[in-house]
């Protein structure tokens, strides 16, 4: 079985988690930028949070765009969840799937909420270049990341639901699982190191800086 | 249709009349109970926004003219965010209410559907053991049915919409789970006694049923406890909807399923014609299952 088989498989297989995992984010995420567009144009509040943004830039220490530093930042942040022992937590069968959901939630929800502030402040052209080159590849990155984390905890939750009622665990079910789980993250990993040099080294050239 | 005479007959059909009391169909209406919070978290969230944004501006005006807030500058807003709370006191107890109902019925309705067609599928057994006891086939109809009573136990729908009701979110996401595993099970259950079935008729010398092909939705529910978790909450929405759906296409499919049985089981009746339309009208029947015109003159 070549490389390509195994991951057309487990693409086939996680057919449901994948749509419902984007049709979750992408409607929080439109949901989202609509309650903040409305809430910002009635309110003419997006000149006032720009105004704070922009007298607090030298707090924020991001490094600069073009940038090593920058690149690795990005990356390292997005694949949290396979090294950092403060986000990692989230592969603990059954109990993580919780913290994926609010993340899931915060994502969107913080997502949607940038596009509408940065669209009424900076003009949707703008907003389209900020977002959309490193974007396409991103989100479905992290969908494929959440997806091959729910694969994982339906796979370890059911063996271990089987084991405690005193159930044979299907083995080569949960190896399929594993597999998946392994051929999805391995996957959603190099679209993300894609989408953190894109949005390191073209966004900031696209947006004139 | 007239009454056939053979008691066990008369006691098979009885049952298959009492679905209209234990099959209930849910209304899909009853999707207010996973749809009302989502709802309801949007308008508050963005209308509690909208009020904090608005107070901006204000304590910059106040600050800098350093005098106290007047009533009527915070009414508006002390009011505003009242009326939220009291939105949100008032949609929570809905979806508790509204949700330990729906919970109630749908236990309900397994358990009454469950109990019926065990009854059923017993009394079933016992006739067809008459016409042909030896057949292992018919032997196989019988351990079906006891499986079915000792896994298809009656759940108390009380006490589940009871817990729902102080247990909201974990309450709703076991009982869903069991519904979920236990349509899963009587999917299957019912697919093999089915197959059985047919042999049996077979075997006891009756003409094949015409039934209607069975479709198992396999849904698993595990996958759909992780999927709610993993999506905050809103694949519920799909959940809810699928346990909706699963059982009233299964109480429909039932409904054939019996009257295709009954079909062959029952003895041809006689029949007379319909004397205003012309139709074949059962002996003893008061009306004419064509035209509905009273037979008794």
């Amino acid at each position: 079985m070549t490389v390509i088989d195994v991951l057309r498989s487990a693409f086939r297989r996680n057919g449901l988690l994948v749509l419902a995992i984007s049709v979750a984010f992408f409607s929080i995420m439109t949901v989202s930028g609509a309650v903040t567009y409305l809430v910002l144009t009635s309110s003419g509040l997006a000149n006032t949070i720009q105004a704070w943004l922009e007298s607090n830039a030298g707090y924020i220490a991001i490094p600069p765009p073009y940038t090593g530093g920058l690149y690795r930042l990005i990356f390292l942040n997005n694949i949290g969840h396979f090294w950092n022992p403060v986000r990692i937590w989230v592969w603990i069968p059954f109990i993580g799937a919780f913290d994926l959901g609010y993340e899931l939630l915060v994502n969107a929800v913080v997502i949607g909420a940038v596009a509408a502030f940065v669209g009424i402040t900076k003009g949707p052209l703008y907003t389209a270049a900020g977002l959309l080159p490193h974007g396409v590849i991103e989100i479905p990155a992290f969908i494929l990341e959440f997806t091959s984390l729910a694969r994982w905890h339906v796979s370890t939750t059911r063996a271990l639901y089987a084991k405690l009622s005193g159930q044979p665990v299907d083995r080569p079910l949960l190896r399929e699982g594993i597999k998946d789980t392994v051929a999805l993250s391995v996957v959603s990993v190099a679209m993300f190191a894609v989408a953190a040099y894109v949005e390191t080294f073209v966004t900031p050239h696209l947006l004139g800086r | 249709m007239a009454q056939p005479q053979d008691p066990t007959l008369q006691r098979l059909e009885a049952l298959m009349r009492r679905r209209g009391e234990t099959d209930r169909r849910m209304s899909y209406g009853w999707m207010i109970v996973p749809l009302l919070p989502v709802v309801a978290a949007v308008v508050i969230a963005g209308t509690l926004v909208g009020i904090i944004a608005s107070l901006v501006p204000k304590i910059g005006t106040l600050s800098q003219s350093a005098t106290t807030p007047t009533q009527p500058e915070i009414a508006p807003i002390v009011a505003g965010i009242l009326a939220l709370y009291g939105l949100a006191v008032i949609v929570f107890f809905a979806v508790m209410f509204f949700g330990a109902l729906s919970f109630y019925y749908m236990i309900d309705r397994r358990n009454r559907h469950f109990t019926r067609q065990q009854l059923l599928f017993s009394t079933l057994h016992g006739y067809l053991a008459t016409k042909a006891p030896t057949s292992a086939k018919i032997s196989q109809l019988s351990y079906l049915t006891e499986d079915s009573v000792c896994e298809e136990r009656t759940k108390p729908a009380g006490v589940w919409a009871l817990l729902f009701m102080f247990v909201t979110p974990i309450i709703g996401l076991i009982a869903s789970y069991n519904l979920t595993q236990d349509m899963r099970k009587h999917d299957e259950f019912q697919s093999n006694y089915q197959a059985a079935l047919t042999s049996s008729l077979a075997d006891a010398g009756f003409p094949q049923p015409n039934l209607p092909a069975y479709t198992s939705h396999k849904r698993d529910p595990v996958l759909f406890l992780i999927l709610t978790a993993i999506t905050g909450g809103l694949f519920w929405i799909y959940w809810y909807y699928t346990l909706l759906k699963d059982y009233n296409d299964h109480f429909a499919n039932q409904a054939k399923f019996e009257d295709e049985v009954l079909k062959v089981l029952m003895p041809p009746q006689p029949e007379r014609t319909c004397g205003t339309c012309g139709g074949a009208v059962p002996v003893g029947s008061k009306f004419c299952p064509n035209c509905g015109r009273d037979q008794s003159t």
